[in-house]
Protein backbone atom coordinates (compact mmCIF):
# COMPACT_ATOMS: atom_id res chain seq x y z
CA UNK A 1 0.00 0.00 0.00
CA UNK A 2 1.36 3.42 -0.93
CA UNK A 3 2.40 5.53 2.03
CA UNK A 4 0.60 8.77 1.25
CA UNK A 5 -0.66 9.26 4.78
CA UNK A 6 0.43 8.50 8.32
CA UNK A 7 0.17 5.10 9.94
CA UNK A 8 -2.07 4.56 12.93
CA UNK A 9 -0.66 1.45 14.56
CA UNK A 10 2.97 1.24 15.55
CA UNK A 11 5.41 -1.57 14.98
CA UNK A 12 5.07 -4.70 17.09
CA UNK A 13 8.64 -5.87 17.52
CA UNK A 14 9.82 -9.38 16.99
CA UNK A 15 10.46 -11.44 20.09
CA UNK A 16 12.28 -14.71 20.47
CA UNK A 17 9.25 -16.90 20.50
CA UNK A 18 8.38 -19.62 18.07
CA UNK A 19 5.42 -19.00 15.76
CA UNK A 20 5.25 -15.22 16.00
CA UNK A 21 6.05 -12.56 13.43
CA UNK A 22 6.83 -8.86 13.78
CA UNK A 23 4.25 -6.37 12.53
CA UNK A 24 5.27 -3.11 10.90
CA UNK A 25 3.64 0.30 11.29
CA UNK A 26 0.22 -0.02 9.77
CA UNK A 27 -3.00 1.61 8.68
CA UNK A 28 -6.34 0.38 9.86
CA UNK A 29 -8.50 -1.45 7.34
CA UNK A 30 -12.17 -1.58 8.33
CA UNK A 31 -14.14 -4.46 6.84
CA UNK A 32 -16.91 -6.97 7.31
CA UNK A 33 -16.60 -10.25 9.20
CA UNK A 34 -17.64 -12.13 6.03
CA UNK A 35 -14.06 -11.50 4.91
CA UNK A 36 -12.56 -13.69 7.62
CA UNK A 37 -12.30 -16.79 5.45
CA UNK A 38 -10.78 -14.81 2.62
CA UNK A 39 -8.21 -13.07 4.79
CA UNK A 40 -7.12 -16.32 6.38
CA UNK A 41 -6.16 -17.60 2.95
CA UNK A 42 -4.24 -14.55 1.77
CA UNK A 43 -0.55 -15.28 1.35
CA UNK A 44 1.42 -13.37 3.96
CA UNK A 45 -1.54 -12.82 6.28
CA UNK A 46 -0.50 -12.81 9.93
CA UNK A 47 -3.17 -13.75 12.43
CA UNK A 48 -3.61 -11.48 15.42
CA UNK A 49 -2.61 -14.31 17.72
CA UNK A 50 0.72 -14.55 15.93
CA UNK A 51 1.73 -11.01 16.84
CA UNK A 52 4.74 -10.93 19.18
CA UNK A 53 2.52 -9.38 21.85
CA UNK A 54 -1.16 -8.57 22.27
CA UNK A 55 -0.81 -5.33 24.15
CA UNK A 56 -1.45 -3.03 21.21
CA UNK A 57 -4.16 -5.06 19.49
CA UNK A 58 -7.81 -4.15 19.37
CA UNK A 59 -10.81 -6.34 20.09
CA UNK A 60 -12.02 -6.10 16.50
CA UNK A 61 -8.62 -6.88 15.02
CA UNK A 62 -8.26 -10.01 12.92
CA UNK A 63 -4.72 -9.77 11.57
CA UNK A 64 -2.37 -7.91 9.29
CA UNK A 65 -1.37 -7.98 5.64
CA UNK A 66 1.74 -5.91 4.91
CA UNK A 67 0.95 -2.49 6.39
CA UNK A 68 -2.81 -2.89 6.84
CA UNK A 69 -4.23 -4.21 10.08
CA UNK A 70 -7.76 -5.52 9.55
CA UNK A 71 -10.53 -4.60 11.96
CA UNK A 72 -13.69 -6.55 11.21
CA UNK A 73 -17.28 -6.05 12.25
CA UNK A 74 -20.59 -7.69 11.43
CA UNK A 75 -21.83 -4.22 10.47
CA UNK A 76 -18.96 -3.63 8.04
CA UNK A 77 -19.87 -2.08 4.73
CA UNK A 78 -21.40 -4.16 1.95
CA UNK A 79 -22.76 -2.93 -1.37
CA UNK A 80 -25.36 -5.63 -1.96
CA UNK A 81 -25.28 -7.42 -5.32
CA UNK A 82 -23.10 -4.69 -6.81
CA UNK A 83 -20.76 -6.79 -8.94
CA UNK A 84 -21.22 -7.50 -12.64
CA UNK A 85 -22.79 -10.83 -11.79
CA UNK A 86 -24.68 -9.60 -8.77
CA UNK A 87 -22.38 -10.71 -5.97
CA UNK A 88 -22.02 -8.64 -2.82
CA UNK A 89 -19.18 -6.13 -2.99
CA UNK A 90 -17.33 -5.59 0.28
CA UNK A 91 -15.97 -2.14 1.03
CA UNK A 92 -12.75 -2.16 3.04
CA UNK A 93 -11.86 1.34 4.18
CA UNK A 94 -8.16 1.91 4.72
CA UNK A 95 -7.59 4.87 6.98
CA UNK A 96 -4.55 6.90 7.90
CA UNK A 97 -4.01 8.82 11.09
CA UNK A 98 -6.39 11.78 11.50
CA UNK A 99 -8.20 10.97 8.27
CA UNK A 100 -11.47 11.40 10.14
CA UNK A 101 -12.51 12.69 13.52
CA UNK A 102 -15.45 13.40 15.75
CA UNK A 103 -16.11 17.08 16.32
CA UNK A 104 -17.82 18.12 19.52
CA UNK A 105 -20.02 21.16 19.16
CA UNK A 106 -19.48 24.19 21.32
CA UNK A 107 -22.22 25.48 23.54
CA UNK A 108 -24.18 22.28 23.76
CA UNK A 109 -23.77 19.99 26.71
CA UNK A 110 -24.78 16.39 26.85
CA UNK A 111 -28.21 15.82 28.33
CA UNK A 112 -29.47 12.84 30.22
CA UNK A 113 -33.21 12.53 29.85
CA UNK A 114 -35.57 10.57 32.07
CA UNK A 115 -39.33 10.55 31.73
CA UNK A 116 -40.98 8.89 34.72
CA UNK A 117 -43.54 6.17 34.01
CA UNK A 118 -46.32 8.09 35.71
CA UNK A 119 -46.64 10.21 32.55
CA UNK A 120 -47.50 7.11 30.56
CA UNK A 121 -50.81 6.55 32.28
CA UNK A 122 -52.36 5.55 35.58
CA UNK A 123 -50.72 2.14 35.44
CA UNK A 124 -47.26 3.70 35.01
CA UNK A 125 -46.14 1.02 32.60
CA UNK A 126 -43.52 2.76 30.49
CA UNK A 127 -40.61 4.98 31.38
CA UNK A 128 -38.21 6.59 28.92
CA UNK A 129 -34.49 6.97 29.43
CA UNK A 130 -32.05 8.44 26.95
CA UNK A 131 -29.36 10.94 26.28
CA UNK A 132 -28.46 13.38 23.58
CA UNK A 133 -25.32 15.23 22.73
CA UNK A 134 -23.90 17.21 19.83
CA UNK A 135 -21.03 15.44 18.16
CA UNK A 136 -20.39 15.13 14.47
CA UNK A 137 -18.17 12.58 12.71
CA UNK A 138 -16.38 14.11 9.78
CA UNK A 139 -13.76 13.18 7.20
CA UNK A 140 -10.86 15.55 7.66
CA UNK A 141 -8.86 14.47 4.62
CA UNK A 142 -10.49 12.24 2.06
CA UNK A 143 -7.18 11.39 0.40
CA UNK A 144 -6.13 9.61 3.57
CA UNK A 145 -8.97 7.13 3.21
CA UNK A 146 -9.35 4.73 0.36
CA UNK A 147 -11.82 2.01 -0.35
CA UNK A 148 -10.67 -1.44 -1.42
CA UNK A 149 -13.67 -3.17 -2.99
CA UNK A 150 -13.80 -6.93 -3.41
CA UNK A 151 -16.10 -9.89 -3.69
CA UNK A 152 -15.73 -13.25 -1.99
CA UNK A 153 -14.05 -16.01 -3.92
CA UNK A 154 -16.12 -19.14 -4.31
CA UNK B 1 -53.70 -7.38 22.10
CA UNK B 2 -53.57 -3.90 23.52
CA UNK B 3 -51.65 -0.83 22.51
CA UNK B 4 -50.02 1.81 24.62
CA UNK B 5 -49.34 5.03 22.76
CA UNK B 6 -46.34 6.96 24.00
CA UNK B 7 -45.27 9.58 21.53
CA UNK B 8 -46.91 10.56 18.25
CA UNK B 9 -44.75 12.04 15.52
CA UNK B 10 -46.30 14.00 12.68
CA UNK B 11 -45.36 15.66 9.42
CA UNK B 12 -46.59 16.63 5.98
CA UNK B 13 -45.62 15.33 2.54
CA UNK B 14 -46.75 16.51 -0.87
CA UNK B 15 -47.53 14.11 -3.65
CA UNK B 16 -45.59 14.70 -6.89
CA UNK B 17 -47.16 16.12 -10.05
CA UNK B 18 -47.36 12.52 -11.26
CA UNK B 19 -48.67 10.46 -8.37
CA UNK B 20 -46.19 7.82 -7.26
CA UNK B 21 -45.23 5.84 -4.17
CA UNK B 22 -44.15 8.04 -1.26
CA UNK B 23 -41.48 7.09 1.27
CA UNK B 24 -41.70 8.78 4.65
CA UNK B 25 -38.74 8.46 7.04
CA UNK B 26 -40.17 7.96 10.51
CA UNK B 27 -38.06 8.80 13.54
CA UNK B 28 -37.68 6.13 16.14
CA UNK B 29 -36.60 2.56 16.34
CA UNK B 30 -39.39 0.69 14.68
CA UNK B 31 -41.66 1.03 17.68
CA UNK B 32 -44.47 2.29 15.45
CA UNK B 33 -47.74 0.72 16.46
CA UNK B 34 -50.11 2.79 14.34
CA UNK B 35 -49.58 4.92 11.26
CA UNK B 36 -52.28 7.11 9.82
CA UNK B 37 -52.56 9.72 7.09
CA UNK B 38 -55.05 12.44 6.21
CA UNK B 39 -55.27 13.91 2.73
CA UNK B 40 -55.56 17.62 3.51
CA UNK B 41 -56.24 18.47 -0.13
CA UNK B 42 -59.20 16.12 -0.49
CA UNK B 43 -60.92 16.76 2.82
CA UNK B 44 -64.09 18.78 2.32
CA UNK B 45 -64.09 18.55 -1.47
CA UNK B 46 -67.36 17.49 -3.10
CA UNK B 47 -65.80 15.67 -6.00
CA UNK B 48 -67.18 12.89 -8.16
CA UNK B 49 -63.92 11.02 -7.61
CA UNK B 50 -63.77 8.53 -4.78
CA UNK B 51 -60.35 9.74 -3.69
CA UNK B 52 -58.72 8.68 -0.46
CA UNK B 53 -59.45 10.92 2.51
CA UNK B 54 -57.57 9.05 5.19
CA UNK B 55 -55.97 5.68 5.86
CA UNK B 56 -54.35 3.86 8.75
CA UNK B 57 -52.34 0.76 9.58
CA UNK B 58 -51.53 -1.17 12.75
CA UNK B 59 -48.28 -2.90 13.55
CA UNK B 60 -49.73 -6.39 13.49
CA UNK B 61 -51.19 -5.91 9.99
CA UNK B 62 -49.34 -7.26 6.98
CA UNK B 63 -47.19 -4.95 4.92
CA UNK B 64 -49.12 -3.59 1.97
CA UNK B 65 -52.44 -3.58 3.79
CA UNK B 66 -54.43 -0.63 5.13
CA UNK B 67 -57.81 0.61 6.22
CA UNK B 68 -58.77 3.24 3.67
CA UNK B 69 -61.47 5.86 3.92
CA UNK B 70 -62.64 7.04 0.50
CA UNK B 71 -65.01 9.84 -0.44
CA UNK B 72 -68.47 8.85 -1.58
CA UNK B 73 -68.84 10.13 -5.11
CA UNK B 74 -70.15 13.68 -5.18
CA UNK B 75 -70.24 14.12 -1.42
CA UNK B 76 -68.16 16.51 0.67
CA UNK B 77 -69.02 14.73 3.88
CA UNK B 78 -69.90 11.05 3.31
CA UNK B 79 -67.28 8.39 2.95
CA UNK B 80 -66.78 4.64 2.88
CA UNK B 81 -64.11 2.62 4.63
CA UNK B 82 -62.49 -0.43 3.11
CA UNK B 83 -59.61 -2.66 3.91
CA UNK B 84 -57.00 -3.30 1.23
CA UNK B 85 -54.31 -5.94 1.27
CA UNK B 86 -52.12 -4.46 -1.45
CA UNK B 87 -51.07 -0.92 -2.25
CA UNK B 88 -51.36 0.14 1.38
CA UNK B 89 -48.62 0.80 3.93
CA UNK B 90 -45.25 -0.95 3.96
CA UNK B 91 -42.87 -0.41 6.88
CA UNK B 92 -39.24 -0.79 5.80
CA UNK B 93 -36.63 -1.73 8.38
CA UNK B 94 -33.26 -0.03 7.72
CA UNK B 95 -31.50 -2.92 9.43
CA UNK B 96 -33.16 -5.44 7.15
CA UNK B 97 -32.50 -6.40 3.56
CA UNK B 98 -31.50 -3.43 1.48
CA UNK B 99 -32.71 -5.01 -1.74
CA UNK B 100 -36.02 -6.52 -2.68
CA UNK B 101 -36.31 -9.81 -4.53
CA UNK B 102 -34.78 -10.12 -8.00
CA UNK B 103 -36.74 -9.76 -11.21
CA UNK B 104 -35.43 -10.94 -14.55
CA UNK B 105 -36.06 -9.12 -17.79
CA UNK B 106 -35.41 -9.44 -21.47
CA UNK B 107 -33.14 -6.51 -22.15
CA UNK B 108 -31.96 -2.91 -22.03
CA UNK B 109 -32.01 -0.70 -25.11
CA UNK B 110 -28.84 1.05 -26.26
CA UNK B 111 -30.69 4.33 -26.63
CA UNK B 112 -30.96 7.72 -24.99
CA UNK B 113 -32.44 7.21 -22.49
CA UNK B 114 -31.99 3.50 -21.95
CA UNK B 115 -35.18 1.49 -21.41
CA UNK B 116 -35.33 -1.78 -19.46
CA UNK B 117 -37.91 -4.45 -20.22
CA UNK B 118 -39.12 -6.58 -17.32
CA UNK B 119 -42.67 -7.84 -17.57
CA UNK B 120 -44.96 -6.68 -14.75
CA UNK B 121 -42.04 -5.14 -12.83
CA UNK B 122 -44.27 -3.12 -10.52
CA UNK B 123 -41.74 -0.34 -10.04
CA UNK B 124 -42.59 3.35 -9.79
CA UNK B 125 -40.97 6.60 -10.87
CA UNK B 126 -38.30 7.52 -8.35
CA UNK B 127 -37.51 3.94 -7.36
CA UNK B 128 -33.84 3.00 -7.37
CA UNK B 129 -32.91 -0.37 -8.86
CA UNK B 130 -29.65 -2.21 -9.18
CA UNK B 131 -29.09 -3.90 -12.55
CA UNK B 132 -26.72 -6.82 -12.94
CA UNK B 133 -26.16 -10.16 -14.67
CA UNK B 134 -26.78 -8.55 -18.01
CA UNK B 135 -26.12 -10.35 -21.26
CA UNK B 136 -24.13 -7.68 -23.06
CA UNK B 137 -23.96 -4.07 -21.89
CA UNK B 138 -21.64 -5.02 -19.06
CA UNK B 139 -20.60 -1.37 -18.83
CA UNK B 140 -23.48 -0.78 -16.46
CA UNK B 141 -23.79 -4.19 -14.80
CA UNK B 142 -23.74 -3.76 -11.04
CA UNK B 143 -24.82 -0.11 -11.12
CA UNK B 144 -27.88 1.42 -9.50
CA UNK B 145 -30.23 3.74 -11.38
CA UNK B 146 -33.18 5.93 -10.56
CA UNK B 147 -36.27 5.14 -12.63
CA UNK B 148 -37.64 8.20 -14.45
CA UNK B 149 -40.63 6.74 -16.32
CA UNK B 150 -42.58 3.49 -16.27
CA UNK B 151 -45.03 1.43 -18.26
CA UNK B 152 -46.39 -1.94 -17.25
CA UNK B 153 -43.50 -3.90 -18.73
CA UNK B 154 -40.75 -1.30 -19.11
CA UNK B 155 -39.01 1.40 -17.13
CA UNK B 156 -36.73 4.21 -18.24
CA UNK B 157 -33.26 5.05 -16.98
CA UNK B 158 -33.49 8.76 -17.70
CA UNK B 159 -29.98 9.50 -16.49
CA UNK B 160 -28.25 6.99 -18.78
CA UNK B 161 -27.45 7.80 -22.39
CA UNK B 162 -26.67 4.34 -23.78
CA UNK B 163 -26.80 5.40 -27.43
CA UNK B 164 -23.05 4.99 -27.74
CA UNK B 165 -23.08 1.41 -26.54
CA UNK B 166 -22.26 -1.21 -29.15
CA UNK B 167 -25.31 -3.37 -28.58
CA UNK B 168 -28.36 -3.70 -26.40
CA UNK B 169 -28.48 -6.07 -23.46
CA UNK B 170 -30.60 -9.13 -24.07
CA UNK B 171 -31.24 -10.05 -20.46
CA UNK B 172 -31.00 -8.31 -17.12
CA UNK B 173 -31.71 -8.86 -13.46
CA UNK B 174 -33.05 -6.00 -11.34
CA UNK B 175 -33.53 -5.49 -7.63
CA UNK B 176 -35.21 -2.49 -6.10
CA UNK B 177 -33.64 -0.77 -3.12
CA UNK B 178 -35.76 -0.64 0.01
CA UNK B 179 -33.56 2.20 1.17
CA UNK B 180 -30.42 3.71 -0.26
CA UNK B 181 -27.91 4.16 2.51
CA UNK B 182 -27.65 5.10 6.12
CA UNK B 183 -25.12 7.86 5.74
CA UNK B 184 -25.13 11.27 4.11
CA UNK B 185 -23.32 12.60 2.14
CA UNK B 186 -22.77 9.75 -0.23
CA UNK B 187 -20.77 9.00 -3.32
CA UNK B 188 -22.67 8.75 -6.58
CA UNK B 189 -21.76 6.92 -9.77
CA UNK B 190 -21.29 8.96 -12.94
CA UNK B 191 -22.94 8.28 -16.30
CA UNK B 192 -21.69 11.37 -18.16
CA UNK B 193 -19.30 14.31 -17.86
CA UNK B 194 -19.47 17.19 -20.31
CA UNK B 195 -16.48 18.83 -21.93
CA UNK B 196 -17.01 22.42 -20.84
CA UNK B 197 -15.50 25.31 -18.92
CA UNK B 198 -17.61 24.16 -15.98
CA UNK B 199 -18.06 20.41 -16.23
CA UNK B 200 -21.59 19.08 -15.91
CA UNK B 201 -21.72 15.65 -14.33
CA UNK B 202 -24.71 13.34 -14.69
CA UNK B 203 -25.26 10.83 -11.90
CA UNK B 204 -27.02 7.48 -12.13
CA UNK B 205 -29.17 7.85 -9.02
CA UNK B 206 -30.92 10.86 -7.59
CA UNK B 207 -28.33 13.00 -5.86
CA UNK B 208 -28.73 15.24 -2.86
CA UNK B 209 -25.74 17.49 -3.42
CA UNK B 210 -26.12 21.18 -2.73
CA UNK B 211 -24.45 24.23 -4.21
CA UNK B 212 -21.25 24.98 -2.33
CA UNK B 213 -20.29 21.41 -1.53
CA UNK B 214 -16.78 20.29 -2.29
CA UNK B 215 -16.51 17.02 -4.19
CA UNK B 216 -13.75 14.92 -5.66
CA UNK B 217 -14.22 13.30 -9.06
CA UNK B 218 -12.86 9.84 -9.78
CA UNK B 219 -12.76 8.76 -13.42
CA UNK B 220 -10.63 5.76 -14.40
CA UNK B 221 -8.80 5.84 -17.72
CA UNK B 222 -11.18 3.25 -19.16
CA UNK B 223 -13.88 5.94 -19.16
CA UNK B 224 -11.89 8.37 -21.28
CA UNK B 225 -11.70 11.58 -19.31
CA UNK B 226 -8.81 10.48 -17.13
CA UNK B 227 -7.60 14.10 -16.74
CA UNK B 228 -10.42 14.79 -14.33
CA UNK B 229 -9.53 11.85 -12.11
CA UNK B 230 -8.82 12.96 -8.55
CA UNK B 231 -9.67 16.63 -9.09
CA UNK B 232 -11.54 18.64 -6.49
CA UNK B 233 -14.45 20.80 -7.52
CA UNK B 234 -17.07 22.94 -5.86
CA UNK B 235 -20.66 22.37 -6.87
CA UNK B 236 -21.83 25.60 -8.51
CA UNK B 237 -25.23 24.47 -9.75
CA UNK B 238 -27.50 21.45 -9.64
CA UNK B 239 -30.34 20.18 -11.78
CA UNK B 240 -32.92 17.92 -10.26
CA UNK B 241 -34.53 17.47 -13.69
CA UNK B 242 -31.41 16.12 -15.35
CA UNK B 243 -29.88 14.83 -12.10
CA UNK B 244 -26.66 16.74 -12.72
CA UNK B 245 -24.20 18.80 -10.78
CA UNK B 246 -22.07 21.53 -12.29
CA UNK B 247 -18.59 21.85 -10.82
CA UNK B 248 -15.94 24.54 -11.23
CA UNK B 249 -13.60 22.20 -13.09
CA UNK B 250 -12.64 23.27 -16.60
CA UNK B 251 -12.80 20.13 -18.72
CA UNK B 252 -12.57 21.96 -22.05
CA UNK B 253 -9.24 20.43 -22.92
CA UNK B 254 -9.99 17.00 -21.49
CA UNK B 255 -10.69 13.83 -23.45
CA UNK B 256 -14.35 13.01 -23.86
CA UNK B 257 -16.10 10.85 -21.29
CA UNK B 258 -17.16 7.52 -22.76
CA UNK B 259 -18.14 4.17 -21.33
CA UNK B 260 -15.75 1.32 -22.15
CA UNK B 261 -16.99 -1.45 -24.40
CA UNK B 262 -18.86 -4.36 -22.91
CA UNK B 263 -15.86 -6.59 -23.61
CA UNK B 264 -13.53 -4.30 -21.66
CA UNK B 265 -16.01 -4.10 -18.79
CA UNK B 266 -16.23 -7.90 -18.71
CA UNK B 267 -12.65 -8.02 -17.51
CA UNK B 268 -13.54 -5.67 -14.67
CA UNK B 269 -13.44 -1.89 -14.44
CA UNK B 270 -13.71 0.60 -11.63
CA UNK B 271 -16.77 2.81 -12.10
CA UNK B 272 -16.39 6.61 -12.12
CA UNK B 273 -17.94 8.40 -9.19
CA UNK B 274 -18.25 11.69 -7.35
CA UNK B 275 -17.56 11.77 -3.67
CA UNK B 276 -18.26 14.55 -1.19
CA UNK B 277 -15.03 15.11 0.66
CA UNK B 278 -16.18 16.16 4.06
CA UNK B 279 -15.84 19.90 3.90
CA UNK B 280 -17.69 22.75 2.32
CA UNK B 281 -15.66 25.21 0.32
CA UNK B 282 -17.78 28.29 0.03
CA UNK B 283 -20.27 30.40 1.87
CA UNK B 284 -22.96 29.84 3.10
CA UNK B 285 -21.83 26.33 3.95
CA UNK B 286 -18.33 27.10 5.08
CA UNK B 287 -17.79 26.14 8.67
CA UNK B 288 -21.22 24.62 8.86
CA UNK B 289 -21.81 20.92 9.12
CA UNK B 290 -23.42 20.49 5.74
CA UNK B 291 -20.89 17.87 4.76
CA UNK B 292 -20.65 16.14 8.07
CA UNK B 293 -21.14 12.41 7.99
CA UNK B 294 -24.67 11.97 9.20
CA UNK B 295 -26.37 8.72 9.95
CA UNK B 296 -29.75 9.16 8.29
CA UNK B 297 -31.03 5.68 8.74
CA UNK B 298 -34.65 5.61 9.67
CA UNK B 299 -37.62 3.36 9.47
CA UNK B 300 -39.47 4.21 6.30
CA UNK B 301 -43.20 4.01 5.76
CA UNK B 302 -43.99 3.56 2.09
CA UNK B 303 -47.37 4.67 0.84
CA UNK B 304 -48.65 2.47 -1.98
CA UNK B 305 -51.10 3.17 -4.75
CA UNK B 306 -54.23 2.87 -2.60
CA UNK B 307 -53.08 5.42 -0.04
CA UNK B 308 -50.73 7.86 -1.74
CA UNK B 309 -53.45 10.24 -2.92
CA UNK B 310 -53.57 11.97 -6.28
CA UNK B 311 -51.17 14.42 -7.92
CA UNK B 312 -50.03 17.34 -5.76
CA UNK B 313 -52.10 16.29 -2.75
CA UNK B 314 -50.86 17.45 0.63
CA UNK B 315 -50.87 14.53 3.03
CA UNK B 316 -50.45 14.76 6.79
CA UNK B 317 -49.04 11.70 8.49
CA UNK B 318 -49.00 10.67 12.12
CA UNK B 319 -46.86 7.84 13.46
CA UNK B 320 -47.93 6.58 16.85
CA UNK B 321 -45.01 5.08 18.73
CA UNK B 322 -45.21 2.89 21.76
CA UNK B 323 -45.43 -0.69 22.88
CA UNK B 324 -47.82 -3.50 22.15
CA UNK B 325 -49.24 -5.16 25.23
CA UNK B 326 -50.35 -8.68 24.54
Amino acid sequence: MARHFRDIAKTVKKVIDGGTAPVRDAYFALGHTDLIGQLDNVQGFIQKWSYPNQQSTLDAEWGVIANARYLLSSIGSISPNASLLGANVYNIFHCGREAFCAIEQDGYSAQFIYRPPIYDGPLALNASVGYKFAEVPRITNDTWVFNLRCTLSS
Amino acid sequence: MGYSYIAPVTGVVTQASTAAAISIPVPGFGDIIKFEIFDETQFGLASADTDMLSAWWYKDMANGSAFVQNRQSGSAAASTTNMVTTGGFTLIDPTGNQLQSAKTGSGITNANPAVVTINSHGYSVGDVVRLYATTGMLQIAGLAFTITAVSTNTFTLGYLDASGFGAAATSVTAQKFNYIAAYYPRRKEITKISVASSAVITLSTTHNFTVGQLVRVYCPASFGMSQINGLLGTVTAISTTNNTITVNINSSSFSSFAFPTSAVAAVGVQMPFVEPVGEAATSPYQNLLDDATVNQSAYIMQLGSNVYGVASDVIRWIAWRGVVQS
